[in-house]
């Protein structure tokens, strides 16, 4: 029999997508794009978080606020990202699932800080 | 005690033992117990303190085979012994609206999860033990009460479907065992949308198993929509963590997936305003216009 915290941690990793509150069918999950861009805010609410971004244009175009979304901050503070992780201004790669129909926003996958830091929800600490 | 239930009398019988064996905690007598008698009264229960999480997925029925898979997957159900009508209105719904991944989840908006889907959490619960009551606090609004003082459930005049029902408990050794009538029917338990009746009867006995371990045996009896009892296991496992219960008010806060036409949208930038939990035409009469924070 396994002892009980290795069923704790098995469970809770089976558990991890189960906290998107709605379906996913808006966000292509088979796709993942990476973001380079600028803080403008982070949404630390609920039923998700949402981190704006602000993305250079290409070859001179307007930049493109997007909108990433990501879990509750129950399930963000249990995995180390707080409220003050991301500040105004962070310049952060940001990998993301988009949404289907193109519009700028998408899932949140993984965040980069410019020192290094990875804000992520996979790995043992996710559930 | 007058006694005018109509309801089971074999598990007011067992609540009013209970009772016997917790007296010394009835709330009518309270006020009149020492503090010896009061410390006695807390010591004879079990130590769970902690947050609980949920061991297992975000099904209600952890079944076999359909462990890998959680409320989410469009391929995931439970498997209540449905009366035939009701597995088909349930087939039905998993076909034209789960597996569409079309699943709005009323939790989501705002409205109570109720039982039974109370005791599978994704979230983190506490247990408050008192002589006289049970009290599970999630990390939403809801605290779920359970009288343990040797009441009867109210007479049937008195009762009406809710989203948390009507629970009693009573302990045996450190078991709780609890039974819950007069929950609302209809309120899908997880996200595959199984429901019960308005006639289902929960009971549940909750025990520590281990130190970092409290399982829930749970039997649901509804002569409306089962053949026969539904036995489901649950477990919670404490975490040992540096955060607290936290609160997780859900889409009363800053919803941006709204249903619209039954799919669900993302509100793009520009489209919300974050700075109120309220909507638009509820916050011009709800608050006034206060200066921003610089």
């Amino acid at each position: 029999m396994l002892k009980p915290s290795a069923v704790a941690l098995v469970a809770l990793a089976a558990i991890t997508p189960a906290f998107a509150h709605h379906s996913d069918a808006m966000f292509d999950s088979s796709k993942e794009v990476t973001l380079n861009g600028t803080v403008k805010e982070f949404q630390y609410t609920n039923p998700h978080s949402w981190i704006q971004l602000v993305v250079a244009g290409a070859n001179g175009a307007a930049p493109v606020e997007w909108s990433i979304e990501t879990q509750a901050p129950i399930v963000l503070l249990r995995a180390g990202i707080k409220p003050t992780s991301l500040q105004p201004g962070d310049k952060i790669s940001l990998k993301m699932h988009p949404l289907k129909d193109g519009a700028p926003g998408g899932s949140l996958v993984e965040v980069k800080k410019a020192d290094g830091t990875t804000l992520t929800l996979r790995g043992p600490r996710s559930y | 005690m007058t006694n005018n239930n109509t309801f089971d009398r074999r598990a007011i019988g067992a609540g009013l033992i209970a009772a016997g064996a917790f007296a010394l905690a009835r709330p009518a007598q309270a006020a009149e117990q020492s503090a010896a008698d009061r410390a006695k009264a807390f010591a004879a229960l079990p130590d769970w303190t902690g947050i609980w999480m949920g061991v297992g997925t975000t099904l209600f029925e952890q079944k076999a085979g359909a462990a890998s898979l959680n409320a989410n997957n469009p391929n995931a159900r439970e498997f209540p012994p449905y009366r035939p009508d009701w597995e088909r209105a349930y087939q039905t719904f998993l076909n034209e609206v789960v597996k569409q991944e079309n699943f709005s989840d009323p939790l989501s908006l705002g409205y109570p999860g109720g039982m039974m889907r109370m005791m599978s959490p994704a979230r983190g619960l506490q247990f408050v033990l008192r002589p006289e009551q049970v009290w599970i606090i999630y990390e939403r609004p809801d605290v779920r009460y359970i009288y343990t003082d040797g009441r009867p459930f109210p007479p049937k005049d008195e009762l009406w479907p809710t989203f948390e029902g009507y629970s009693i408990g009573h302990w045996e050794g450190d078991t709780l065992v609890v039974q819950t009538v007069s929950i609302r029917g209809g309120i899908p338990i997880d996200r595959t949308g199984a429901a019960l009746s308005d006639e289902a009867r929960v009971t549940e006995r909750i025990r520590k198993t281990d130190a970092k371990t409290l399982q829930s045996d749970i039997t649901i009896e509804d002569p409306v929509a089962l053949t026969g009892p539904w036995k489901v296991t649950r477990r919670y496992t404490r975490r040992d963590e540096q955060y607290p219960r936290m609160e997780n008010v859900s889409s009363l806060e800053n919803n941006r997936n709204p249903v619209v036409n039954g799919e669900t949208k993302v509100l793009l930038a520009g489209d919300s305003d974050p700075s109120s939990p309220y909507p638009d035409d509820l916050r011009r009469v709800a608050v006034p216009r206060f200066p921003k924070a610089k």
